[in-house]
């Protein structure tokens, strides 16, 4: 389990007086993450399940039913996500071959895969997930920003939630108005809103401990 | 988005607990475990919520959102719909799609902007999954008699009862019915524990189901109900910030009667706006302030919001627009007229309250709402 300084960020909170979602803690981290993987969008997101719903709707398109996976990602979580957005997760060996236009696809990124892996063709919609805690994997970071966005990466520490990554200004504001109306830079159309908001809690913790990591790096302890 | 600056008043309560009193909550998970043992603080706070609100279980959620989808998905009938008021927060429609089910808008009653039980009872058919009641923001809504239609219809109920945190009814504490309530701990609301949301039932095996839909472990039971699980477990810091705002319930809502006594006193003489009064025989929060624009005043409601936003007072439209006139991509059903809903939405206006907000404020705003009127009567 990542820690950090939970006093520092009780301090923190009272002192911003800002107790809502995406305050300037999540503002500050979501910039901290965007400039570290250098894309353009980084969109908190309260849990990486959420993270997966928010992507789903903000990159849905009209007939899309299926959600295909490779059968070694295919997990109970994937069916429930799925379903909760209404489609049936498929797993498919061979996924572009047996794959229709309409689907999206869903690809897992292990630590130890990450070179070996491959996106899909422009015209599909693929969503990829980091699933590993690559804050421990520091030569990687600068990596997955080529892999095909939206990116979820997990974030470290107890309830410290998920990140986006979009490099697209319009997919990014579909998903930020997906997740609630805090922290949208303007309001857009879009199928189906959630609860998918970051607390400052959850970034003062994702800070405090990403902060603690450079800082250990940079004394060498 | 407007910001939370300690000068702006909003119309979010944003309790401010003791710094102090989070810390020794703090404290005392860091001392049975800390990082390695999350859910020492949820623990407590759902045995102290349960205390409190006189019910044998509570179930805390990362949020309020997440519960309400939560007990429709695990109490809902296989049929596809679910009745909601149209006169309610504008994502409740949302939530009955994550559901899995569509919502069937109904009217409210015109004397409490409760839904009514007289529209659900017409509206229940054969395609009726479930009755999802919510209280209104100033006091609640019918309990006695929802709960006799859907048993009398064997349709499963579910309160959301995110606002009424405080209230009794007929005496007796919401929280405290033995079915399905859900509360939320957003920072907005009563309780601030940042952001979270829980629910109160008697029903333990409900109760295992729910615990079983936020765990971050999904259980092979769950497999044969896809979209019967969601991780949604709380952050113990958020229950450390609900545990002190909890423990300082009483001082919050005496704040909140002080400035609803303020209002009261200001209002009761300014021609064209009446308050939305607390019902004093039961117990209330005091939380919320709404106001309703008379016949009197050519000024209308959303101008008169403009007006004090301007001055730099945060005043809402009071649930507007009403969820049935809004345009939605996934299906919806509303065959009935909602005549009540389509009255009152647009005279109804939420004003500056909560922690932040000072006795002394209240002339203010009451002065911007006096001019706004006056000006627009031609005075």
């Amino acid at each position: 389990m990542e820690t950090y300084d939970v006093h520092a960020v009780v301090n923190e909170i009272l002192k911003n007086q800002y107790f809502t979602n995406h305050g300037p803690l999540a503002r500050a981290l979501e910039t901290k993450l965007s400039g570290w993987f250098g894309v353009r969008n980084a969109v908190l997101v309260g849990s990486v399940e959420l993270a997966l719903l928010v992507s789903l709707i903000a990159m849905r398109k009209e007939g899309q039913r299926r959600l295909v996976c490779n059968p070694q990602d295919y997990s109970p979580r994937l069916m429930h996500m799925g379903a909760l957005c209404g489609l049936e997760v498929c797993a498919i060996k061979e996924m572009e071959m047996y794959s229709e236009e309409s689907d999206v696809f869903y690809r897992a990124i292990q630590s130890s895969g990450v070179d070996q892996f491959r996106g899909g063709s422009n015209s599909y919609t693929v969503i990829s997930e980091v699933c590993s805690s690559w804050w421990r994997f520091s030569p990687f970071v600068g990596k997955f920003a080529s892999y095909p966005l939206p990116l979820i990466l997990p974030l470290p520490t107890e309830g410290g939630g998920s990140v986006l990554l979009f490099d697209s200004d319009e997919d990014a504001e579909r998903a930020r108005n997906v997740r609630s109306s805090y922290g949208i830079t303007k309001p857009v159309s879009v199928f189906v809103t959630c609860n998918g908001r970051f607390s400052e809690a959850q970034a003062g913790a994702v800070l405090n401990f990403l902060n603690r990591c450079s800082s250990s790096v940079q004394t060498g302890t | 988005m407007v910001g939370e600056s300690s000068h702006f008043l909003s119309t979010s309560n944003l309790y401010e607990p003791d710094k102090h009193r989070v810390l020794g909550y703090v404290d005392l998970w860091m001392a049975k475990g800390g990082h390695s043992r999350p859910g020492v603080l949820v623990a407590l706070l759902e045995q102290r919520l349960c205390e409190y609100h006189h019910s044998k279980h509570c179930v805390a959620f990362a949020t309020g959102f997440w519960s309400l989808v939560a007990c429709l998905r695990l109490k809902a009938l296989s049929a596809p719909e679910v009745i909601i008021p149209s006169f309610t927060y504008r994502r409740l429609a949302d939530v009955v799609f994550w559901a899995g089910k569509t919502p069937r808008f109904v009217d409210v009653d015109p004397a409490t902007l409760a839904i009514s039980p007289k529209a659900v009872e017409r509206a229940i058919s054969s395609k009726t999954g479930a009755i999802l009641a919510v209280h209104p923001i100033v006091n609640c809504c019918d309990v006695g008699t929802l709960q006799g239609i859907a048993h009398d219809h064997r349709v499963p109920i579910v309160f959301d009862a995110v606002e009424s945190v405080h209230e009794t009814c007929e005496g007796r504490r919401v929280g405290s019915l033995g079915g399905a309530e859900v509360f939320s701990l957003h920072a907005s609301k009563l309780i601030n524990g940042l952001e979270g949301g829980y629910v109160c039932s008697d029903d333990p095996e409900f109760v295992a189901r729910l615990r079983r839909f936020r765990t971050h472990d999904a259980t092979t039971a769950s497999l044969l109900e896809p979209g019967s699980w969601m991780p949604s477990e709380m952050p113990d810091l958020h229950a450390a910030f609900a545990l002190a705002g909890l423990d300082e319930i009483d001082l919050n809502v005496s704040h909140n009667q002080r400035i609803y006594r303020a209002y009261q006193e200001r209002l009761k003489t300014v021609p064209g706006i009446r308050l939305r009064e607390f019902d004093e025989a039961e117990q209330t929060s005091f939380k919320n302030i709404v106001a309703e624009l008379t016949g009197k005043s050519l000024c209308s409601r959303d101008r008169l919001v403009q007006q004090l936003n301007q001055n730099g007072m945060l005043a809402r439209a009071h649930y507007s627009p009403p969820l049935h006139t809004r345009s939605y991509e996934f299906p919806v059903s509303c065959p009935e007229t909602l005549p009540v809903t389509d009255s009152v939405a647009a005279r109804l206006i939420n004003l500056p309250c909560g922690f932040r907000m000072r006795e002394g404020d209240v002339p203010s705003v009451v002065d911007v709402i006096e001019k706004s009127l006056l000006m627009d009567s031609g005075g």
